[in-house]
Order: structure tokens, then sequence, then C-alpha cells
């Protein structure tokens, strides 16, 4: 895994995520995770692709890709794409199961958080889990 | 609709800010949290003029956004599956235990600081 890339609807969440991953009582295990964040600016992707070519992207190249996306319907959204393409070495995408409360709910937050730095731990064995939502449980 | 507007139909069909890959649902997190057009346009990193077009937009289509807004959030606050959320569960305490040594490490390299 290259990294984890920020979709452009989650810039703003993944900086709340950052403030725990990178905050006092976290710091030390997410340096020791190394694992590089990348924005779409970052790595001059065109924001008109569609979802199906993003996901083909993240594959490509290795990324996370945590995204506040909730196309389920229509042939190339993230959902019809994750259903269709998705196999045992496919990296997952992962989403906020509620990403306006990331803003508000300093608690549910830092679980959020914690959760991605699990997922990005043992990112191997979550190959092909197609989405993950964190936290886990609201 | 022109070229220019800036609410167009995103790939799935769902209006969105043209370019920008956020679609009008997006933006109502912040609308029904009572937030400004200036507080979303800077969230997003969008201009203004395009936040307050979805701003309008949100308002004047409310009524037919709003269902499909709240299955939207239905879906997601469902989470994981039961059998994804046991794979899971089983790093918490993988990542635990790597937080507690490195935070062992780091109190034993601060308590060498101090002696020396």
């Amino acid at each position: 895994m290259r990294g984890l890339l920020a979709d452009v609807n989650a810039e703003g969440y993944l900086q709340a995520l950052m403030r725990v991953c990178r905050g006092p009582g976290w710091r030390g295990l997410w340096l020791e995770l190394r694992v590089p964040v990348f924005t779409f600016d970052d790595l001059s992707i065109d924001r008109e692709l569609a979802d199906s070519e993003i996901w083909a992207f993240c594959q490509r190249e290795g990324l996370v890709l945590l995204t506040d996306n909730r196309n389920e319907e229509g042939e190339d959204s993230l959902g019809a794409t994750i259903r269709s393409r998705n196999a045992v070495e496919s990296l997952p995408v992962v989403t906020p199961a509620d990403a306006r409360r990331l803003l508000v709910d300093r608690a549910y937050c830092e679980r959020a958080a914690i959760e991605l730095m699990e997922i990005l731990m043992d990112i191997e064995s979550r190959r092909g889990a197609g989405r993950l939502f964190i936290p886990r449980e609201t | 609709m022109s070229d220019e507007e800036p609410i167009i139909r995103d790939w799935c069909g769902i209006p969105a800010v043209r370019g920008s890959r956020l679609t009008v649902l997006h933006i109502m997190d912040h609308t029904e949290a009572g937030r400004s057009t200036e507080w979303i346009a800077e969230f997003y990193r969008i201009p203004t003029a395009d936040a307050q077009a979805a701003v309008d937009y949100i308002r004047q289509h409310h009524e037919e956004l709003l269902p499909r807004y709240l299955k939207a959030l239905e879906r997601n606050r469902r989470g994981n599956p039961p059998h994804i959320n046991a794979i899971l569960a089983k790093s918490h305490e993988k990542l635990m235990r790597l937080k507690a040594e490195i935070d062992r490490r780091r109190e034993e390299a601060g308590n060498a600081r101090v002696a020396r």
C-alpha cells in the first residue's frame, strides 16, 4: 500500500481524523504506521473522473480511498463499481459511517480515527473487504 | 442546463457542484446543521459562489432531496455487516498492544534522557 487518499468530499473529515492521529496519545503510533496521506491535488487527480475511474486509480496506485461518497446507484457509482470489480486482492475504501458527527463529537471522531489506524495497520488482511465504515458501531 | 451552470448532474444523476465531486447531498449535511455558505465553501475548498448555488438548489428542491438524503445517511449508519465487524475487532487488540509497546519505548527513552 502506497498511502491513504482523501476524496475531495472527505478532505475536511480527514483533517478531523488526523487531528486525533497526530495529536496527544496517538502520535507515536501514527508515525509508526508510516502511512503517507494524499489529497487529489497532491496527486493531480482530475476531479471530474467518475467513481469507477477513481476506484481503478486507487487499485493501480496502491491507495486506500477515504471517501464520503454515498453513490450506490448507477453503473459508474462507487457502490456498483465495488460490487462488480472488487476482488480478493483489492484495497478497501473507507467511509465515515456518520461524517457529520466527526465534526461535533470528539469521542466519536477518536473512535473513527483509531479504527482507521487499525485498518491501515492490517491493510493486507483487509484486501477484498470492499467498503469499510468507520467507526464500526454508532 | 448550460455548461456554465455550477450545479450539474453527476455520473449517477445526482445534482452536484461542477468539477468538485461534491453532490448536493454532501452539502445537505451542513445546511441541515445550520452552517453558513461561507463555512461550507471553506470546508470543501470551493468558491463561495458554487457553495451558494448548492445551498440555493437545496432550498429550492429540499422536499424532493430529503428522502434521498435520509436514505443515504441510513445506509452509511448501518455500517459493516457483522462478519466484517468481527474481523475488524481483532485488529483493535493488536493496535492497542502496538500502542502500549510504543508508549513503553518512549517512556524508557525519556527516563534515559533524565538519567543522563
